[in-house]
């Protein structure tokens, strides 16, 4: 159980966040100041309506998210309900050209399929995240990027999908024997600015990864969010999501609960709504219904400073209580602390919400599992390729896969509706 | 569904099946038992399942006197082992798959990482750990750096157990984005280096593309990655092979690898290589084992629990055949040589699969079994019910009367001990010990120092000692030159030539690298000049190439050619630019010039090289190589110099033709000519020879030159012309075109004009009006006049474009001859360009039924069961010769080269997929033996099996074995996937008796017993004199020495049968006018390293030999001196007092001598 103490996580997050007269300003403000860092100045509220099929572009970046969930996770949270298909197209080493997708063909195919791929799945809204393993080519590939860029936007507006663009991540300093980013992070910067002006010219979102979402993070040594320097991690994936999110004009709401004891009465919410309050024999009891699922968990890799500065995402405030309290939600204890603690401020409530906040993530993850086995099948050559007259007749399995994913997508929808939880504050 | 695949599990024939499922659970289930009859089909014969027990089958194993075998870890402890790998431990580790070969739609993957103690020591493993699960085909596996790095299809990860409960709990990526194109193709093959760095290959499938932060790393097809894993730094160490599930380092850091669907045996590789199938690779290095069967896994072993002979042994699995081989190899210039030995293991249990092997802590053989009566998925249905998923053994195999070598301890050892272990006589400890060595970090380093220094002088084995020290220096990224000077200036080439590839990882670190590779490029060992030359390619400089280009001051063989070629290929771009700005000038040698330029093969070398043709400084033997590039990359003026050289070769008639001809190619292709005065053609074309006339006329013709239309006619109609002279004047009459040309062919085609001078007229016209053409050979087919050659006029039509459609159009509601339409579909068939309209427009209009025959599952059942009880294999191979099968297909490298080597058919391939391939060729087609379909832009189609693509061309095998090259420029559209090349119909001439009999000899091949090619070195290729007029009064005269020195004879073709005996009632014979008979025979030695051979003669028979032509007397075990290159030795036999001819090649012992006999066609 990762509750702590409002105050607590107030101190740790000193360096991140501006000093707040109150323990509850600070968790109030948290969200705002989180969505600060974002490049998202004037970006348009993004939003993802009931029946919208998403695609999510570019290379490793994108592919090993399939394998996290946190982004997508955080994007259908959003919209509870409403029906939305998200499926990841990315492709290690992928590039506005497209030609890790080629195959057994030449380079230049490689566009077609990646142009392919997407219309194939009629897609409503497309995130595109490419520049990093074009900036390899630094300053002398940038026209041809530039180019690239426009070329593949072009081919991909008849799907007449909602654009958006993300900048490639700031390369990590993991210090030797790794290299050293420095000079890489200079070209990553002109690709940045390159996708910026393309986006700003056809008036695209513009997510900037490089600059805004992780600079915190990246200026802490203790603290890595990737594995390589160019790879983020699962703690990586879990921190980056909702900062992406908030870029686009959509932080994650706080969730704040605030209740006089001694009054029974709620005095103030954020994120959640309290159906109902009553005193019980032992003490206090009160239905919620949140607004939104909340992130999954953190990581096992995520560091205990990054854990701490999201643990002020759920707190709950009680005043008026003396001695012990214990906290229990749906009948299942969750935690106890003295009164005065309760008056603070506990943050960090981790209860059914979260459970299915990180049940959510993982129908994502294996419905992402059963659609890679469903659009990058192994054994191509044989099923589908140049060798079908033999195994062929296996192809007939691989649609198969379909009823199984749209099976995940339906238990997805499912899991983006909040349900209401029974929370009683006894005394111990 | 379930209980319909429980009830599939059991082998029941088909038949039953069918009937049954229908009865069992309706309309679905026979769906799914359609789809599931072609599996039943390719594995018919094999309803009997083995018996799973162990001991049964270890009984059924065979192994050579003085080793033994026994069972290590077996199912249910493991099942299907893909690789295996030893830690410093000594505990063996186990990827495994029971997913494979793919994934059902609703299975969760759970397969499995092992780990495999024999905390004992009796041999016999007595603790088994799931180390991870829910993996998905895991096809690689290497144990290090405190955890286990694993292939996981898509990614390479890292699984460690931090917790110590012998559980990986953490699961880090290392790099993703290898392709999956293939199950069996998936990155594999996991081995660290001595240099502590770690290897992985992919197959000839595979595409993947690595992020790392250097840069993306991409790689198409087949090869070998090298990983440092602290930096994330990754490089293709070698490109090609077509699944190469071994790689192995001898003793001294060599690379070895091993090909499951290759055919060469042993490959050498170094870094750089360009291997059979490289993608992009305009020039391939051959393995060391031409014909031989493909094997699976690799282990170089030694040490003191194995004999003297072993010691360096290859031993890989050829696993198609149920074995477990060992090779040998030797010095061979720079490269190797290598011979196969008797095998380790041979069986004939059905469900043995060694595919890996590898040697452990106690110096025993461990082989990983994959047990299964199935192979592949390619051929074999994924979902056939007898495919296993469940067994799975380790096997270990000892030598007696030898004790097992202590089991080193070294993960608790002291730096000390660890350090002493590098001096071990076993690989594996010394391995081991500098793995410990790398992961305890650089303090190890000053002991190690200390170590170096304090070695004693006379140490034999003081120099390999040496470079362990660089090694685990470089295993930790620790830059030491003194070392590495020390080590560089060693008495032990092989210790040398090691250095110089560190010397050539550090060379950014080390100032002075290039002038010591300027030393080493000049060193009187081969294979240090060849390291070297590698190295230079790594620096990558004009300047580096042009010291590389030194390698050419002293002996070439085609190891150092290949890399030599390599380092001035891939650094053309840096080169060029630096020799046109006068930075460099090779040295001012015109030969490393010349090397360097033709080697660019490319546009950008065409100035420079002209130029150098031009001064006349360019050495002879380079002239050919200039001449080619000029072709194939120059404009006019460059052309016109090859033409000058043409014509400035009359008394080379044949150069005169091969350059002409080349030109003429040019032109077609690439639509550029000479420049000057074509005008200078005009005395060719009163030539002498034929074979320049004919190229003159076509010359002329493509080249516009209309002056010399009138002569061209003249040829065209002259009743003396001969055929080949007026089929060339023809087309350049075709090619000058216009109406003129156009009325020409069609008056010189009328019925008035010989037969085949019509045929070659209508074929011309084809380029030009191909409805006319068709229309006019119509005629010839619905009115066959005598002596109708059908082949160059189908031929014509069927490589162009519109070629099939109009001659399909022509034939509507006509009426052709039977057996003329038979002849004119065997024509098509044989073409490798079978069109299915024309196919049934001349059955139509010849009223014949369609030829692929497609046997019923009951009449399948009835042919196999007929192959088991009556076949003959001895007289199916009789049969298989007759159906000149030899001329497409090779046995052991002898043959032809348009499908795949037989080698090991038998065992691998069912009866019921032999009947198939035969009736129905495109059915199956094995991999690498598609064809394609390209068409040009010139109009003309080409069908074959790609050979290999480069950036300008793509260059398929066709049907008569010819290479044909065709630039990427010209071909329109995508090649399209074309049917198999075998013909249809092969099989007509056979009885079904003979028929049987031939499915029997196939099905015998590889496996144990009288048709498994066996390892000595026999001839089984050789050319045998046609008894024509010419060679029949050379013989007759008596002039033998004249006949064998005549080129213009007719030799043809033969190939040995399996046993390695040529069929003597087969030979042409000459009868002599003492009414006794004498044959001429011939072959051909390729030497790489001069010696003494002997070869092995029959006892009777032999009238007269030669060598080279110069004479030799007869002996038993004939001894012959040889140079390096090719030699040919010819025989004159007396069939009737031969008994058996058989030849064979034979070491001499202290001989350095390589050599190999000549396989092909």
């Amino acid at each position: 159980m990762t509750i702590l103490l409002a105050q607590l996580a107030f101190s740790a997050a000193l360096g991140l966040a501006p000093l707040g007269p109150s323990v509850a300003q600070a968790a109030e403000a948290a969200p705002q100041n989180a969505a600060q860092p974002a490049a998202a100045t004037e970006a348009e509220k993004f939003e993802l309506r009931d029946g919208d099929r998403v695609v999510l572009l570019g290379g490793t970046f994108v592919e090993r998210e399939q394998q996290y969930g946190y982004l997508e996770a955080a994007l259908v949270s959003h919209f509870p309900g409403r029906k939305i298909i998200v499926r990841n197209l990315g492709w290690s080493g992928d590039t506005v050209w497209g030609e890790a997708r080629a195959g057994f063909g030449q380079p230049a195919d490689g566009f077609k399929q990646l142009v392919a791929q997407v219309e194939a799945l009629k897609p409503t809204v497309i995130l595109a995240a490419y520049g990093a393993n074009e900036s390899f080519a630094g300053p002398a590939g940038l026209d041809a990027f530039r180019t690239g860029l426009k070329k593949l936007l072009d081919a991909l507006a008849p799907t007449g999908a909602r654009l958006v663009l993300l900048s490639p991540l700031r390369h990590e300093n993991l210090g030797p024997p790794l290299p050293d980013p420095d000079a890489h992070n200079e070209n990553l910067k002109l690709y940045r600015q390159t996708i910026s002006e393309v986006a700003a010219e056809r008036q695209l979102q513009f997510v900037n990864l490089f600059d805004g979402l992780m600079i915190h993070e990246f200026a802490a040594p203790s603290i890595r969010l990737t594995d390589n320097g160019i790879h983020l991690t699962a703690a990586g994936y879990w921190r980056t999501a909702p900062k992406i999110l908030a870029s686009l004009g959509l932080p994650d709401t706080p969730w704040l609960v605030e209740i006089d004891g001694q009054a029974g009465k709620a005095v103030k919410t954020i994120g959640t709504e309290v159906v109902e309050i009553s005193h019980s024999d032992q003490g206090l009891r009160f239905r919620l219904r949140d607004q939104f699922v909340p992130e999954a968990r953190p990581p096992a890799d995520t560091s205990e400073l990054a854990r701490i500065n999201r643990a002020g995402r759920r707190t709950l405030r009680v005043a008026g209580l003396a001695g012990p309290w214990t906290l229990l939600i749906d009948g299942k204890e969750i935690d106890t602390f003295p009164g005065e603690d309760w008056a603070i401020g506990i943050v960090g409530i981790d209860g059914p919400e979260v459970d299915q906040g990180e049940r959510l993530r993982r129908q994502i993850v294996a419905k992402n599992e059963l659609f890679f086995h469903r659009w990058r099948p192994q054994n191509e050559t044989y099923l589908f390729g140049f060798r079908k007259h033999e195994q062929g007749n296996n192809a007939v399995e691989i649609p198969q896969f379909d009823p199984l994913v749209a099976s995940k997508d339906a238990r997805i929808q499912e899991l983006t509706v909040p349900v209401e939880h029974q929370y009683e504050m006894i005394q111990k | 569904m379930t209980l319909l695949a429980l009830w599939f599990r059991r082998p029941i024939d088909l038949g039953k099946r069918l009937v049954a499922s229908r009865h069992l659970a309706g309309c679905a289930a026979l769906v799914a038992a359609l789809s599931l009859a072609t599996s039943a089909l390719a594995q018919r014969d094999l309803k009997d399942i083995p018996d799973p027990d162990p001991e049964i089958e270890r009984a059924a194993l065979e192994l050579p006197d003085g080793f033994e075998i026994n069972l290590f870890a077996a199912d249910p402890l493991l099942a299907k082992p893909i690789q295996i790998s030893f830690d410093p431990d000594g505990r063996l580790w186990v990827a495994s798959s029971e997913t494979y070969p793919q994934v059902k739609p609703g299975q969760q993957a759970d397969d499995k990482i092992l780990v495999l103690e024999d905390s004992d020591g009796d041999g016999k493993a007595d603790k088994t750990t799931i180390f991870a699960r829910g993996l998905l085909i895991p096809t690689g596996i290497e144990p290090g750096d405190g955890g286990v790095y694993v292939a996981n299809s898509t990614e390479l990860i890292f699984l460690k157990d931090t917790d110590g409960d012998g559980k990986a709990d953490t699961y880090r990526v290392i790099l993703s984005g290898f392709g999956t194109e293939d199950t069996h193709h998936l990155v594999h093959t996991f081995r660290w280096g001595p240099n502590g760095q770690l290897y992985f290959n992919q197959s000839v499938y595979i595409h993947s593309h690595l992020e790392t932060p250097w840069g993306v790393r991409r790689l198409a097809g087949g090869g070998i990655w090298q990983l440092r894993p602290d930096t994330l730094e990754l490089e293709v160490f070698a490109r090609g092979l077509v699944n190469a599930w071994g790689h192995a380092f001898d003793r001294w850091g060599q690379s070895f690898a091993t090909d499951g669907a290759g055919g060469q045996g042993i490959n050498y590789v170094f870094p750089g290589a360009t291997l059979i199938t490289a993608q992009g690779a305009d020039r391939i290095l051959a393995g060391l084992n031409p014909g031989s069967p493909k094997d699976c896994g690799l282990e170089i072993v030694d040490g003191r629990h194995l004999p003297d002979a072993w010691q360096g042994s290859l031993i890989t699995n050829d696993f198609r055949a149920h074995r477990v081989c060992r090779y040998a190899l030797t010095d061979d210039g720079s490269g190797y040589a290598s011979r196969q030995q008797p095998d380790l293991i041979k069986t004939k249990h059905v469900a043995f699969r060694p595919i890996d092997v590898k040697q452990g802590p106690d110096g025993a053989i461990y082989i990983a079994d994959w047990y299964n009566p199935i192979i592949q998925h390619g051929e074999v249905d994924f979902r056939d019910p007898r495919r296993d998923h469940t067994h799975g053994r380790i096997w270990r195999v000892t030598t007696k009367g030898r004790p097992p070598v202590s089991r080193p301890q070294l993960s608790g050892a002291t730096t000390g001990e660890l350090i002493a272990a590098l001096e071990s006589p076993e690989s594996w400890t010394r391995h081991f010990a500098k793995r410990v060595l790398k992961e305890r970090g650089e303090s190890v380093l000053p002991d190690v120092a200390v170590w170096l220094t304090e070695l004693d002088q006379r140490d034999p084995h003081r120099d390999h000692h040496l470079l362990e020290g660089l090694w685990t220096y470089q295993s930790l990224n620790v830059v030491e030159p003194t070392l590495l000077n020390r080590v560089l200036a060693v008495k032990d080439p092989h210790a040398r030539a090691a250095a110089v590839r560190v010397l050539g990882a550090w060379h950014e670190q080390l100032p002075d690298a290039l002038s010591a590779l300027e030393t080493h490029v000049a060193d009187e060992n081969p294979r240090v000049r060849l390291e070297a030359v590698v190295a230079l390619t790594h620096v990558g400089t004009a300047q580096a190439i042009q010291v590389a280009m030194r390698a050419l001051d002293k002996p070439m063989d085609r190891f150092l050619d290949h890399a030599l070629y390599l380092a001035a290929h891939n650094t053309q771009a840096v080169w060029l630019p630096a020799l046109e700005q006068k930075q460099i000038d090779f040295n001012g040698d015109a030969r490393h010039l010349g090397f360097a330029l033709e080697s660019a093969e490319s546009a950008a070398a065409v100035m420079p090289l002209a130029a150098l043709v031009r001064s006349g400084k360019l050495p002879a033997d380079q002239q050919t190589g200039a001449s080619a590039l000029l072709m194939r990359f120059g404009g006019p003026a460059e052309l016109s110099l090859v033409f000058d050289e043409a014509l400035a070769a009359p008394s080379n008639p044949a150069r005169c033709v091969e350059l002409l001809t080349g030109l003429v190619k040019t032109t077609r292709e690439r639509k550029v000519r000479p420049a000057g005065d074509l005008g200078r053609l005009t005395p060719l074309l009163s030539a002498a020879d034929e074979g320049v006339l004919a190229a003159a006329a076509q010359a002329a013709g493509i080249w516009q030159v209309e002056p010399l239309r009138p002569r061209l006619l003249e040829l065209a109609a002259g009743n003396e012309t001969p055929d080949a002279v007026r089929t060339a004047a023809l087309t350049g009459l075709a090619a000058l075109g216009g109406s003129a040309s156009r009325d020409s062919l069609v008056s010189l085609a009328g019925a008035d004009h010989p037969t085949p001078a019509r045929v070659a007229a209508i074929a011309a016209l084809v380029s030009l009006d191909v409805d006319r053409a068709a229309a006019m050979a119509t005629v010839l087919l619905v009115h066959p006049p005598d002596g109708l050659d059908l082949q160059p006029l189908l031929t014509a039509l069927l490589g162009r474009k519109q070629g099939p459609a109009a001659l399909t159009a022509a034939l509507k509601g006509q009426t052709v001859p039977a057996d003329t339409a038979k002849l004119a579909l065997r024509e098509v068939r044989d073409s490798g360009l079978v069109d299915a309209d024309l196919l049934a427009a001349l059955q139509t209009a010849g009223g014949l039924k369609a030829a692929v025959v497609k046997l019923s599952p009951d009449e399948m059942k009835s042919w196999v069961a007929q192959v088991a009880a009556e076949g003959d294999a001895a007289r199916g191979e009789v049969v298989f010769r007759r159906a000149e099968c030899l001329k497409c297909h090779s046995i052991a490298g002898a043959g032809g080269r348009v499908g795949p080597d037989l080698i090991s058919i038998g065992a691998s391939a069912p009866v019921d997929y032999l009947i198939e391939s035969i009736l129905d060729p495109s059915n199956k087609i094995k991999e690498n033996f598609h064809s394609l379909k390209v068409a040009t832009d010139a109009g003309l189609v080409y069908s074959g099996v790609k050979v290999r693509q480069s950036d300008q061309d793509l260059v398929l095998r066709d049907v008569d074995d010819r290479e044909i090259v065709i630039p990427l420029d010209t071909i329109e559209g995508t090649p399209q996937p074309g049917l198999s090349l075998m013909p249809v119909g092969l099989a007509d001439a056979l009885t079904r008796g003979e028929l049987i009999d031939m499915v029997r000899f196939m099905s015998e091949l590889g496996k144990v017993g009288p048709f498994a090619v066996d390892k000595s070195r026999v001839v089984r290729r050789w050319q045998v004199l046609t008894n024509t007029p010419e060679s029949f009064r050379g013989v007759r005269h008596g002039d033998l020495d004249l006949v064998v020195k005549n080129d213009q004879l007719k030799w043809t073709p033969a190939y040995s049968q399996v046993s390695g005996s040529l069929p003597i009632a087969e030979l042409p014979f000459f009868e002599l006018s003492n009414h006794t008979t004498q044959s001429l025979l011939r072959f051909e030695l390729d030497v790489t390293t001069a010696g003494r051979v002997e070869l092995l003669l029959p006892a009777d028979g032999i009238f007269k030999l030669w060598i080279d032509g110069a004479a030799q007397s007869w002996a038993a075990r004939l001894p012959l001196d040889l140079s390096t290159g090719l030699h040919t030795v010819t025989l004159v036999v007396e069939p009737a007092k031969l008994k058996n001819l058989r030849i064979e090649l034979a070491d001499v012992a202290g001989s350095p001598a390589q050599v190999q006999i000549v396989g092909g066609k």
